[in-house]
């Protein structure tokens, strides 16, 4: 089968779609949570410099710094998942048609 | 002042000091003038040259002729053991040494860098990996010449790698050579001249595969002595993170501020200047990028990336908290 026919198939369309705009939902998620988080420190460091609460040392940019490493890794287990489900799957269902 | 720029090589010979506390004296105060012979320190480092040689010469002997074999160690290692890999990368001279100190000097400033390295893995995931391992080539600029013509797209590729790698090369090169400078006293040059000999005989006779060996070895071995060492300070705070910034703020000279940004990054333009290159500079890194094509499938690809990941972040949690915590000790050492 040449890559022409590949292209066209409606099993083929729907995994690269599927992938296409599951992977830049991700990256466009992880990139608007990062990009918030240097532009506070741009233009509003001393939100970050907030304290927790009344009397701690611990402020709000400590806080914020270790959820932006946990969504990375969140983020990432995430696509994993799906990738290994679902992506993993239509591609076993594309291959068996080509056959 | 001067025990300010040791809190690296203080944190890389972790065990040493932990077990024998008078020695922090002696490495901290003999910095700028040559250092004194830490035997301890130098067997550790000659344990570890021995273990590695070994690695590589094993590695060459499993057969480094083809393509393949050298740039990725066969295309075949487990999901898991590039995963540690990954994060042997990701703890490189740079952000080990580097944004400790940073964090050490200028408090929150330094957790934007280690935020940065790291959010730059997922990225990669999402966009370059899965489509470029597709492909079946090694390279950035195999991809691009596939599709491109390829002469001049694979000069501009060139020119363009070789500028960055030496950059970053230039900044693990002198990492490393100072550690090594700090550890056995010896002048820098020959320091500088022992790690790039070494780093060559690892890549040129052992290919990927040594490489990999090398960086699982690595990571296992700093996620296990910082882990140890976040262990021992929280347990020395009573498990109380309040109490180990508390400690921190009260003895660190910039006091609260190093709760917050602007130590470092003091107006807009460099926060912004700064974010976007952390962020697309790791996923622009040649050796990075390249891990994906030593496992067997995609599935696997993902999987490192999601174990290289998970590692990275336990090891920037713990090594915050040792950064505060030797934010803290290396001023309490000078008063």
């Amino acid at each position: 089968m040449d890559p022409q026919q590949i292209q066209d198939l409606p099993a083929f369309r729907q995994l690269a779609n599927e992938r296409t705009r599951f992977g830049a939902g991700m990256s466009i998620g992880m990139a608007a949570a990062y990009f918030s988080y240097i532009l506070t420190i741009a233009f509003w460091p001393r939100l970050l410099g907030l304290p927790l609460w009344n009397g701690t040392v611990i402020t709000w940019g400590f806080l914020i710094g270790v959820g932006l490493i946990a969504l990375g890794f969140v983020l990432t287990a995430v696509y994993v998942g799906r990738a290994n489900s679902r992506f993993d799957h239509l591609s076993q269902r594309l291959l068996e048609e080509v056959q | 002042m001067i025990s300010r720029q040791t809190c690296g090589p203080l944190l890389a010979t972790a065990f040493v000091l932990l077990s024998d506390p008078v020695r922090a004296d002696a490495l901290t105060s003999a910095l700028g003038t040559r250092q004194s012979l830490n035997v301890t320190a130098i067997l550790m480092f000659l344990g570890f040259v021995a273990v590695s040689l070994g690695v590589t010469c094993w590695a060459a002997r499993q057969g480094t002729s083809t393509a393949k074999d050298f740039y990725a160690a066969g295309g075949g290692l487990k999901g898991f053991q590039n995963g540690l890999a990954i994060a042997g990368d990701y703890t490189s001279a740079a952000t080990f040494l580097g944004v400790t100190a940073l964090v050490y000097t200028s408090g929150y400033d330094g957790m934007i860098y280690a935020i940065g390295f790291l959010v730059g893995f997922p990225m990669i995931l999402f966009l370059i990996a899965e489509p470029l391992r597709n492909l079946g080539r090694y390279t950035f600029a195999d991809v691009v010449a596939y599709r491109l013509s390829e002469v001049p797209v694979r000069a501009i590729a060139g020119v363009n790698t070789l500028v960055i790698v030496v950059f970053y090369l230039i900044a693990q090169m002198v990492g490393a050579g100072k550690l090594i400078q700090l550890l056995f006293g010896l002048p820098y040059v020959y320091a500088v001249g022992i790690v790039g000999g070494l780093m060559m005989v690892y890549v040129t006779f052992g290919g990927m595969l040594a490489t990999t060996w090398v960086q699982i070895i690595k990571a296992v071995l700093l996620m296990s002595g910082s882990a140890l060492m976040s262990f021992l300070i929280l347990w020395h705070f009573g498990f109380s993170l309040e109490a180990l910034f508390r400690e921190a703020v009260t003895l660190h000279p910039k006091a609260a501020a190093i709760m917050a940004p602007g130590g470092l990054v003091k107006d807009p333009i460099s926060a912004m200047s700064l974010g976007l290159a952390l962020i697309f500079g790791t996923a622009g890194l040649p050796h990075i990028l390249m891990r994906f094509f030593t496992v067997r499938n995609a599935r696997d690809a993902r999987t490192s990336v999601l174990v290289g990941i998970h590692i990275s972040v336990l090891q920037s949690a713990v090594r915050s908290r040792l950064r505060r915590h030797c934010a803290g000790l290396g001023e309490s050492s000078v008063q």
